[in-house]
């Protein structure tokens, strides 16, 4: 039976020990002894052919190990997935440039400033050709394109639209700009690299997949698969950012090519250059209701802007259009969108995934709805909210567990209390709010299709007991939750339990660890795995206690296997363990879970926000949010409210303050002095609780967790500040000067 | 080899050569392995590579060292004590403060540099404090109330 002694109890974060003493080593951390430095030259213009690379003057240079070009690349040339490898490890001379910050040559060197030296010293020379920039032209425009073709496309049709137009009796049209967000992590995109005592080649770094890595490593450098190790070390947050390639690529190159270690550390205006964003997306809505507020149809078409390299804009590109119509039951659905390649930044995945993009329309559009209709927002939402066991618009997922998103909300806005009275003459103030019915992946895997995820328990003689998974941890608490379960699984204290994740030399395949399904699919893999070496405890047991072949439901506790509640007669795990191991019994056990539902839904948040903007400064700041969602079984509160929280202010600065300027593929945000992510002076007083309706296959109940608070956070605030100026802001970041613009042309 | 000089960090005295302009982050880090202290942004925004130069939290990435010799310097390594954990450092923990825990130690230096000066400041006081370090994970919340109650813990203590 289970024992849920310690799920939901508030755990402190395993790692957050040696974190705060300074001894964490993350990717930049890491060295070794005559380890060289890497840089990449990098292209200074977002469109052309390379017709020249000269790096003699650099290779020249004392002190220079090496420098590498495309022509030194022994394996596959381009790297990148699910869609298909189409970005350049390093553009080769004839080939073309597609975005600013393309990687054209390495230069190594065992002293820093000798390698960033010897970039100065790199020629380059090229045919510009005109930056395609314009997304919203390429989806519409034949003659203006980058690649004749989509890096996404979402269509859905339900019902009869015009049917639902007769219906209506309002039909509110409206168009939309959601923009660029950039991950801006703590620590960038870093990596080691070395040739191991065997001869294997090692790569250390932070990433979402450590296996993902080892194959486009291995693809790169043309050998097998098994003369890659790859290893991920605590990382510096990612929220997604991290899942391609960045340094892996070109410091293994390095090391085959050199014999020696290598280390290559972004500098943040690289990173911020480099690395994907946030898709920006165009949407243009319609939605018809009746008088009394029931939806009769609702029609979109969106454009994202997916730049250069194909990523995963296909699935980001799906995944907005499956969250197009929310937690709405709407009877006449189309819904059609694509992803489209310019010289701008990479679009990717970003907490969320595109379902914030897909949100941001249709909340707006219901404020504005209920507006047109005299409606109460709140009511016109409850009155379309879909139902238990109906299978909403776009995404199909059975609705398997009770829909509290009506709860979610009215919750969401109790926190908030009454709307306070503006501070001063010249500020105004506004509540704004928003739901959503996010999807989480449970199973999928974009390189290889259906995902599997493995994992490995063992108990030793002793009683304690290890457990080898694949996860990453980066900073979402997931080694600590993998941790509880097996505690509360076999009745280990925590300090007896040893995890060893993400080294692919160690520990069983992951689907990656991307849409909130770390908890969820390695909890399972984990559950499967302890019951099944549980079950062999139990035998033994039952031979201890005279019962064998009876096999009695026993309680594992304390360290003890018990025969029933009372917790009277026990024998120790130890006990059970050595006399397992003296019979020849396997003392291990691996589990491999794949859910062939791939999606889960059912997990639905809301959020409320009181807005304040100073109409003499144009500055808006969040007085305060209410943030409620039901994620299932919450397996460790403290971890939980962590996301919520820092999922809320991400979205924070999303909807005001995180402006990226591009101009002509060229941007222009490259510093946190020019981007600005908000700060402890930024951050309201945040209320978070969570709805504890267990899903039907999380473990424990569990559902996702971590990117929900995008989904709806930016929106909420918009809302919030349309309502606060009686204006209807369609484009965010709503930074002071495009309020002024907006409300003076 | 550059001219010899003499860096005190965490009450330690470490004999070192310059390479010339380098910055105080570089040497901790690269030299000293000390490593806590954290390089995010090297532009003075981030505030991961905070350490408490003779009472004052400052950028280490922004210092070149030669400003630094004869200061005091206190990195993340030198707030533990024997007795343990430094009540900002448990607080953290225990609070939930951290989650990729990358900008953990430099915001650590900065509350540890306000309870130096003020011991039981104000909700106003520990944001204005912190505003110089950016966490993008766990939202703000949570630190402020580790860095309360590890004021209140320090004051208990007297």
């Amino acid at each position: 039976m289970k024992n849920l002694d310690l799920i939901g109890k508030k755990i402190w974060k395993l790692d957050g020990e040696e974190g705060i003493q300074g001894q964490t080593r993350y990717g930049t951390d890491l060295s070794m002894s005559g380890m060289l430095y890497v840089k990449a030259y990098r292209a200074r213009i977002p469109h052309g052919k390379l017709l020249r690379l000269d790096v003699s003057k650099a290779a020249a240079l004392d002190g220079v190990s090496c420098v590498l070009t495309a022509k030194d690349i022994p394996g596959e040339k381009k790297f990148g997935f699910p869609a298909g490898a189409d970005q350049p490890v390093l553009v080769e001379v004839g080939g073309t440039i597609l975005m600013k910050g393309d990687a054209l040559a390495l230069v190594a060197s065992p002293s820093l400033s000798v390698a960033e030296k010897a970039l100065s010293l790199i020629e380059a020379e090229y045919e510009q050709y005109e930056a395609i920039d314009d997304y919203e032209r390429v989806a519409n425009d034949s003659s203006y394109f980058l690649k004749n073709e989509c890096s996404g496309e979402y269509s859905y049709e339900r019902g009869d639209l015009s049917k639902g137009q007769a219906e209506a009796d309002v039909i509110l049209e409206g168009s939309y700009e959601v923009p660029i967000q950039e991950h801006a992590y703590m620590e960038t995109e870093s990596g080691l690299s070395y040739y191991d005592s065997k001869g294997i080649l090692t790569v250390e770094s932070g990433t979402h997949d450590a296996f993902y890595v080892r194959y486009e490593v291995a693809r790169c450098l043309g050998i097998d698969e098994i003369k890659v190790r790859s290893i991920v070390p605590l990382v510096g947050g990612t929220y997604g950012g991290k899942q391609q390639c960045s340094t892996q690529l070109h410091i293994a190159l390095v090391t085959q090519k050199t014999g020696l270690p290598a280390k290559m550390v972004w500098s943040r205006r690289e990173s911020m250059l480099v690395s994907h964003k946030r898709h920006p997306a165009k949407i243009h809505m319609r939605m018809g209701a009746t008088k009394d507020g029931a939806i009769t149809f609702l029609e979109s078409n969106y454009v994202m802007d997916g730049g250069p390299y194909s990523t995963c804009s296909s699935g980001v590109c799906y995944w907005m259009g499956t969250h197009s119509a929310g937690p709405y039951n709407i009877p006449n659905v189309s819904i059609n969108g694509k992803a489209v390649y310019t010289n701008n930044t990479v679009g990717a995945a970003f907490r969320g995934f595109g379902g914030p993009q897909g949100v941001f329309p249709l909340e707006r559009h219901m404020d504005k709805m209920a507006r047109e209709l005299n409606m109460d927002a709140q009511q016109l939402r409850a009155k379309n909210y879909i139902r238990e066991k109906d299978q909403p618009a776009c995404n199909g997922v059975l609705i398997d567990t009770r829909v509290t998103v009506g709860e979610a909300l009215e919750k969401a806005i109790e926190k908030l209390g009454p709307l306070p009275q503006p501070s001063t003459p010249h500020a105004k103030v506004g509540r704004g709010y928003a739901v959503a019915m996010p999807l989480h992946d449970v199973s999928s895997d974009p390189v290889w299709g259906m995902g599997g995820t493995g994992a490995h328990v063992e108990i030793f003689r002793d009683g304690s007991i290890e457990v080898r998974s694949g996860t990453c941890e980066f900073g979402s608490g997931l080694d600590t939750v993998q941790k509880l379960i097996i505690s509360n699984e076999f009745g280990v204290p925590m300090e007896r339990i040893h995890l060893i994740t993400s080294d692919t030399y160690w520990t069983p395949k992951v689907g990656r660890c991307v849409g909130s399904k770390g908890a969820y699919a390695s909890g399972q893999a984990l559950l499967m795995a302890s019951q099944e070496l549980k079950e062999r405890l139990a035998t033994i047991a039952a031979v201890h206690f005279g019962t064998y072949p009876v096999i009695a439901p026993l309680v594992f506790a304390n360290e003890r296997i018990y025969t029933n509640q009372q917790k009277r007669d026990y024998m120790t795990l130890a006990e059970a363990a050595d006399f397992a191991y003296r019979q020849g019994m396997n003392l291990a056990a691996d589990s491999w879970y794949v859910n062939p539902n791939r999606l889960n839904g059912n997990a639905f948040c809301a959020m409320a926000a009181d807005v304040e903007v100073d109409m003499l400064s144009y500055e808006t700041k969040v007085l305060r949010c209410g943030y409620v969602h039901d994620a299932g079984t919450i397996i460790n509160p403290l971890a939980a409210i962590g996301q919520a929280v820092g999922g809320v202010t991400q979205s924070i600065g999303y909807a005001l303050t995180e402006k990226w300027v591009i101009e002509k593929g060229e941007s222009k945000t490259l510093s946190f002095h020019d981007y600005t992510i908000p700060t402890s002076v930024d951050t309201p007083h945040i209320e978070v609780e969570f709805i504890e309706e267990p899903s039907t296959d999380g473990p424990y109940g569990a559902k996702g967790l971590s990117e929900h608070p995008s989904y709806v956070g930016a929106v909420a605030i918009v809302n919030a500040v349309s309502n606060a100026l009686d204006t209807e802001f369609d484009v965010f970041p709503l930074t002071p000067d495009k309020l002024y613009t907006y409300l003076h042309g | 080899m550059g001219e010899q000089y003499v860096l005190k960090v965490n009450g330690k005295e470490y004999a070192l050569r310059t390479g010339g302009g380098q910055m105080l982050a570089d040497v901790l880090r690269d030299e000293l392995h000390l490593i806590g202290t954290k390089k995010g942004c090297c532009q003075g925004e981030c505030g991961a590579c905070t350490v408490i130069l003779d009472g004052k939290a400052v950028n280490s990435c922004m210092i070149p060292v030669a400003k630094a010799v004869g200061a005091d310097i206190l990195t993340i390594e030198g707030l533990q004590t024997e007795d343990g954990l430094h009540p900002l450092q448990k607080a953290f923990i225990e609070e939930g403060a951290v989650q990729c825990g990358f900008c953990t130690p430099g915001m650590i230096m900065s509350a540890k540099a306000l309870l130096d000066e003020e011991a039981n400041p104000t909700s106003a006081q520990i944001q204005e404090a912190l505003s110089g370090n950016i966490c993008r994970c766990t939202g703000y919340v949570k630190i402020e109330k580790a860095v309360q109650k590890a004021s209140e813990e320090l004051r208990k203590e007297g």
